[in-house]
């Protein structure tokens, strides 16, 4: 038992978590129009397998929700990747074009949605396209600076040692890898919050969208349905998260000591 | 016109006149001029000094990884040709691909390791034999100590079955039995696959024991001049003691050994 709460700790910290949050709710010590109660944000979930027999199809916005965000995310990871490996191959450009990246960075995504609102005639692609402008600097940056940072003496001995150009190529891309993964983990992340947040700020015109059932929700009072759309958004992004760090311990040659 | 080096190709690894110099912060440093080395096959050459005169540079010069003024002949390849090299970075450590088995690290060096990967295997076997180690190479580097892949390197070398060996440090890390016995077992394989073997080393011990020849160079580090006089005033040194794979106990190092004593004193009256 103590080896498996210390392989996975969230399982003791989980029904802490649980058990305040019940207590909290019972004795009314937070008011039920801020604070729904873990049965009825269960209840929720539920009723949202079956939205034929009147549930809020809460689903389906996640679902639509995460192909916004996907998009986005894929689009910005094949850029990124692209334009990440230009700019690394060389310090000059590297280190010319890092300032300008950073500048991006910090500008909020968000300021360029109601430009490409307009520009996509306040279709889907104004959503993929803000999330994929916001995650595009910081996957450039992590591709980029994983080139820089390559093991040239890894490389030096492969290329004494006559290895192929071919494969001392593809030994640097898996030793990139890490970084780009690193990378891809914290615009995942991005994407989802991104995606949430023009949703919220404008509902898209076709088909569903967590974000506006989120604000909807806020706006009726309906606090269960709010907390459930914080619980699928946070699940979800935890899932990805993990999934993408397993790659990254598996590349960056970590044993877990369970092995 | 008929090169002079061209004749002895196969006697070894020969630099004739080589010189190295680099620029930096607006001035020039030399680093060796109109150096001259040979080394028959089959024998170790050592490079003996203190830190920043330039020893690995000259070692990566004479394994054909750095470029320098003058003509180095490899053994079995013509001017300017590479032959098969083994090379042992001094951070050793850092050389090995973390999501590989040290098996698979090693198998990745060798020449086309996949066309036929039982004698890609029977080599790595017969390096790690040879040299009488006895490392557990399905591990990952991230399993291993620093002496482990220290050996690891020195057998990934070795299963090329190179003419040309460098080596910067390559027994640092092993302790005291497993290094006698690599020294040993090193010697021996440079000696059956006629290897010309360079290496840089700062142990007294291992210079005794494995080089045939040694080049102490004094001098200090980081001025030009210095770093100069340090090679112009370079000497050889022959191991006498040496004659073959096994050595007896008189090679040892002791504060007796007229090898270590000449090397000592030389370096000692250049340098003051």
């Amino acid at each position: 038992m103590k080896r498996i709460f210390h392989r996975y700790p969230l399982l003791l910290l989980l029904p802490v978590l649980f058990l305040t949050w019940q207590l909290i709710t019972k004795h009314g010590l937070v008011g039920k129009s801020l604070l729904a109660s873990p049965e009825e944000v269960g209840t929720v979930l539920v009723r949202g397998l079956s939205p034929a027999s009147g549930g809020d199809a809460i689903y389906a916005h996640a679902f639509d929700t995460l192909v916004r965000a996907l998009s986005g995310w894929s689009l910005s990871m094949v850029c990124g990747l692209v334009l990440g490996a230009l700019l690394g191959m060389s310090s000059l450009t590297y280190r010319s074009s890092e300032p300008v990246l950073e500048f991006v960075r910090a500008v909020p995504p968000i300021m360029f949605f109601p430009l490409f609102l307009v520009a996509f005639d306040f279709g889907s692609p104004a959503y993929v396209w803000t999330i994929a402008l916001g995650c595009l600097p910081v996957m450039t940056l992590s591709v980029s600076r994983g080139i820089q940072n390559l093991d040239h003496s890894r490389l030096e001995l492969l290329k004494t040692h006559g290895v192929s150009p071919l494969f001392r190529g593809f030994a640097s891309v898996i030793e990139i890898l890490p970084s780009a993964l690193f990378g891809a983990r914290l615009t995942l992340s991005l994407s989802l919050i991104i995606s949430v947040v023009t949703e919220m700020v404008f509902s898209p015109k076709t088909g569903y969208a967590l974000g506006a059932l989120a604000k909807d929700s806020q706006i009726s009072f309906e606090t269960a349905k709010f907390y459930a759309c914080i619980f699928l958004l946070g699940a979800f992004g935890y899932l990805m998260n993990a999934l993408i760090r397993q790659a990254e311990w598996w590349l960056s040659g970590e044993l877990r000591q369970a092995n | 016109m008929v090169n002079p080096l061209s004749s002895d190709a196969s006697k070894g690894l020969i630099a004739h006149r080589i010189s190295f110099d680099y620029a930096s912060n607006g001035s020039r440093y030399e680093v060796f001029r109109d150096l001259s080395i040979s080394i028959p096959r089959g024998e170790v050459f050592g490079i003996f000094g203190p830190n920043g005169v330039g020893k690995t540079t000259l070692m990566r010069a004479l394994g054909g990884m750095q470029s320098t003024d003058g003509e180095i002949m490899h053994p079995e390849a013509g001017l300017a040709q590479r032959s098969t090299i083994g090379y042992i970075p001094q951070a050793y450590a850092r050389s090995f691909y973390p999501w590989l088995t040290l098996n698979q690290n090693i198998l990745l060096s060798l020449e086309s390791p996949f066309s036929d990967i039982r004698k890609s295997r029977a080599r790595i076997k017969d390096a790690h034999d040879a040299l009488g180690l006895n490392l557990d190479l399905s591990k990952r580097p991230a399993q291993c100590s620093g002496g482990m892949l220290q050996q690891a390197a020195i057998v990934r070398a070795i299963a090329r079955r190179p003419s040309i060996l460098i080596a910067d440090e390559p027994f640092s890390a092993l302790d005291f039995d497993v290094s006698s016995r690599v020294r040993e077992g090193f010697t021996k394989v440079v000696r059956m696959l006629g290897i010309c073997a360079v290496l840089v080393l700062h142990d007294l011990q291992d210079i005794v024991e494995v080089c045939d020849t040694v080049l102490a160079i004094p001098g200090r580090p980081y001025t030009s001049s210095s770093t100069l006089k340090g090679y112009y005033q370079a000497k050889l040194f022959s191991n006498g003691n040496r004659v073959g794979p096994s050595q007896d106990d008189s090679t040892k190092v002791s504060g007796s050994s007229p090898f270590v004593d000449a090397i000592q004193r030389a370096l000692g009256s250049l340098d003051s």
